[in-house]
């Protein structure tokens, strides 16, 4: 099926697509996160060291994922709307960037939800959970930027650039997390030490990791939708008080 | 055309305005000065407690002076327009942003460094201490200034630029910051402050490299 | 040796002019016009390089500008309406300075004779911010004598000028048309060039 992709590089027909899109794509996630749910208590066989605490694995290790998953497609669109100066591409990017915000959020959350009948503090400077905060951080700043401009292409590139800094930062920022904590913990506990994996916790992990993209997909849509709206209001609005100002003259 | 005619007159030009805005450098100073004695407040004057925080506590304190003097850098020349005849000198505008970043980094390093060993002793730290910290922070505090322009750059006429340069570039400090503190506080902890060092000396060095092309790119979208 | 192809531009997505086609070869001047709002700074901005127009191009001696920006700086000066014009240091300072950053070495005399031309060598030790409106107009001005660049970008250069200033400015345009350099001008004022070396290109709102 040849889709004419330029059809739907501008913001007005992507609105209908989109809007079509976003229930499918939910529903399906809804789908996935019940059968993930299921397998993820009733079939993953109890942890021998870990008892049950260990099953909020299921929703911190693809939380994880997603939100580093999510950064990196925000950084690709953002250099697509850099390189072909689209609009639509932005708004991709920007759509979102609250998704990731909230993973990354549920995966710090469910990391402390873990940690504390584990080894019992709600909280452990560690590498992977201390680089999981420093993202949350590179999402909060992407979005605030956002805020800061009135005029929407300087807002757009603006916050690209930052975008792009943000993810060439983030191996270095790993890195230093990691050399920092083998300086001063050598080998202590890790939260990410992960029991080993029964065939049955993968999938499990698979079905959740595959529900929060979905549903990343279909949310995005419809927040994409709904900044196009605000856009085509907008320029209504302006278009109309030129026209005011034109008639006065 | 030679560019270095025009990174000569630039770098002058730089020197002879830091000259005349010497009571904000100095400033600078005594905030730095202001900060590190809110964390000896703090402590209620607890000298073992003090010591084992010194090192970090003085790091934060510069981290926090030069993110805020960050402002000047490039907000006076955008108000009075000067800075479009630097986007359209006809010389690499990276090279000029270069220069621009270095007399930042003089300006804003040089109280810092001059008031930390008076500080350093005020927290009870010794010599050799002392002088990992000030080794650190000359070598950590370009790579701080260096990543703030891209802020500074980024944020160029907004409302409440400040803190809002602050908030964007804290998650990039942080690498900086570890390598930083981690060899102020090499004595303190027993381990050597060789491979911390070296780790500040190669994110200055990509620093370097890298970031004034990226200010440049940022400083054209601002002025679009 | 400058031409504008199909240059559009839009603020906040509403075009405020579109398809603009102009080419200009030496020793002519381009007049734009307009009412308030109606983009003469935009465009102007837009040949000079610092904004990107929404679509067209804009060619010097054939080449895109945006293809070798250094080139096309050396070879063009862009003065704003607001006097770049940095208020601490001394008239000579900035004057030097701006000099400086056209690559152009210019010898103490040459500064001296500058500033006379545009009557500022009274005040050539004074720090900027002690001018009056007009004077730091002036200032700005004062490196048009020493600067042999093909292109100029006047945006509104005759503000708050008095007479006397103004004739100066008119009399160093007519000149540097005469050397076979381009002008690019916009300005409420009427301009007394030859007739036949103006263009006016008329914006509308």
């Amino acid at each position: 099926m040849k889709i004419n992709w330029y059809k739907y590089s501008s913001p007005k027909t992507f609105a209908p697509l989109a809007e079509k899109l976003a229930p499918r794509f939910l529903s399906v996630s809804l789908i996935l996160f019940i059968s993930g749910l299921y397998v993820s208590f009733f079939v993953a066989p109890t942890d021998f060291q870990q008892g049950e605490a260990y099953r909020i694995i299921f929703i911190h290790v693809p939380a994880a994922w997603m939100s580093m998953f999510l950064y990196l497609v925000i950084a690709f669109w953002n250099i697509v709307g850099l390189a072909l100066k689209s609009r639509l591409s932005f708004m991709f990017a920007q759509s979102i960037a609250p998704t990731g915000a909230i993973f990354s959020l549920i995966a710090l959350t469910t990391g402390a939800l873990w940690g504390k009948p584990m080894w019992g503090t709600w909280w452990v400077w560690d590498a992977r959970l201390t680089s999981e905060l420093i993202l949350l951080f590179l999402y909060i700043g992407y979005m605030l930027l956002q805020t800061a401009f009135e005029n929407q292409q300087r807002a757009d590139r603006t916050s690209a650039i930052f975008a792009l800094i943000g993810s060439i930062n983030i191996p270095v920022i790993y890195f230093s997390v990691v050399w920092w904590n083998t300086l001063h913990q050598g080998a202590s506990i890790s939260l990410t030490h992960a029991p080993s994996m029964a065939l049955t916790m993968i999938y499990g992990m698979l079905l959740v990791g595959l529900a929060f993209w979905s549903y990343s997909i279909g949310i995005a849509c419809l927040r994409v939708c709904y900044r196009i709206q605000i856009r085509e209001q907008s320029i209504i609005r302006l278009t109309q008080a030129k026209g005011k100002a034109d008639a006065l003259e | 055309m030679n560019p270095w005619v025009i990174l000569k007159a630039l770098f002058l030009r730089e020197i002879k305005l830091a000259l005349h805005r010497r009571a904000n450098i100095l400033t600078l100073g005594y905030f730095y000065i202001m900060i590190a004695t809110l964390f000896a407040v703090s402590m209620n004057g607890d000298a073992k407690a003090l010591q084992s925080i010194a090192p970090s506590a003085l790091w934060v304190s510069a981290l926090f002076a030069i993110m805020l003097s960050l402002n000047h850098l490039f907000t006076d020349d955008f108000t009075d327009k000067t800075i479009e005849q630097l986007l359209l000198a006809p010389a690499p505008l990276s090279m000029l942003v270069a220069i621009k970043i270095f007399v930042q980094w003089l300006t804003s390093a040089f109280p810092l460094i001059l008031a930390t060993p008076f500080l350093g002793i005020q927290f009870g730290m010794g010599a050799a201490e002392i002088g990992s910290l000030l080794t650190s922070l000359l070598l950590g505090t370009p790579t701080l200034t260096l990543i703030g322009a891209i802020g500074a750059a980024l944020t160029l006429g907004t409302k409440g630029s400040s803190i809002l340069i602050a908030v964007l570039i804290f998650p990039l400090y942080i690498p900086t910051l570890i390598f930083g503190s981690s060899a102020a506080n090499a004595t303190l902890f027993g381990h050597s402050a060789e491979e911390a060092l070296v780790m500040l000396a190669a994110l200055l060095i990509i620093g370097i490299i890298t970031i004034p092309y990226a200010v440049a790119v940022s400083l054209r979208i601002a002025l679009e | 040796m400058l031409e504008l192809r199909k240059i559009t531009c839009q603020k906040n997505e509403i075009p405020i002019f579109e398809g603009i086609n102009v080419k200009l070869s030496a020793g002519e001047c381009l007049h734009i016009k307009g009412g308030n709002g109606s983009g003469k700074t935009s465009l102007l901005r837009i040949i000079a390089g610092l904004s990107d127009p929404e679509d067209g191009t804009i060619l010097w001696t054939g080449e895109n500008i945006k293809h070798d920006r250094e080139t096309y700086h050396a070879n063009m000066l862009y003065l704003g309406h607001q006097p770049p014009i940095k208020e601490n240091l001394t008239v000579l300072e900035n004057l030097s300075f701006m000099l400086a950053l056209a690559g152009i070495n210019a010898d103490y005399e040459q500064k001296n004779r500058a500033l006379k031309k545009i009557g500022l060598s009274d005040k050539i030790s004074i720090p900027a911010h002690m001018l009056s409106a007009g004077q730091k107009t002036r200032l700005a001005l004062s490196r048009l004598p020493s600067d042999n660049r093909k292109l100029w970008l006047l945006d509104e250069p005759f503000n708050s000028l008095d007479s006397v200033a103004i004739s100066c400015l008119e009399t160093l345009i007519s000149d540097h048309l005469t050397n076979n350099g381009i002008v690019v001008i916009t300005t409420h004022q009427p301009l007394k060039i030859d007739p036949g070396k103006l263009k006016v290109l008329e914006l509308s709102v």
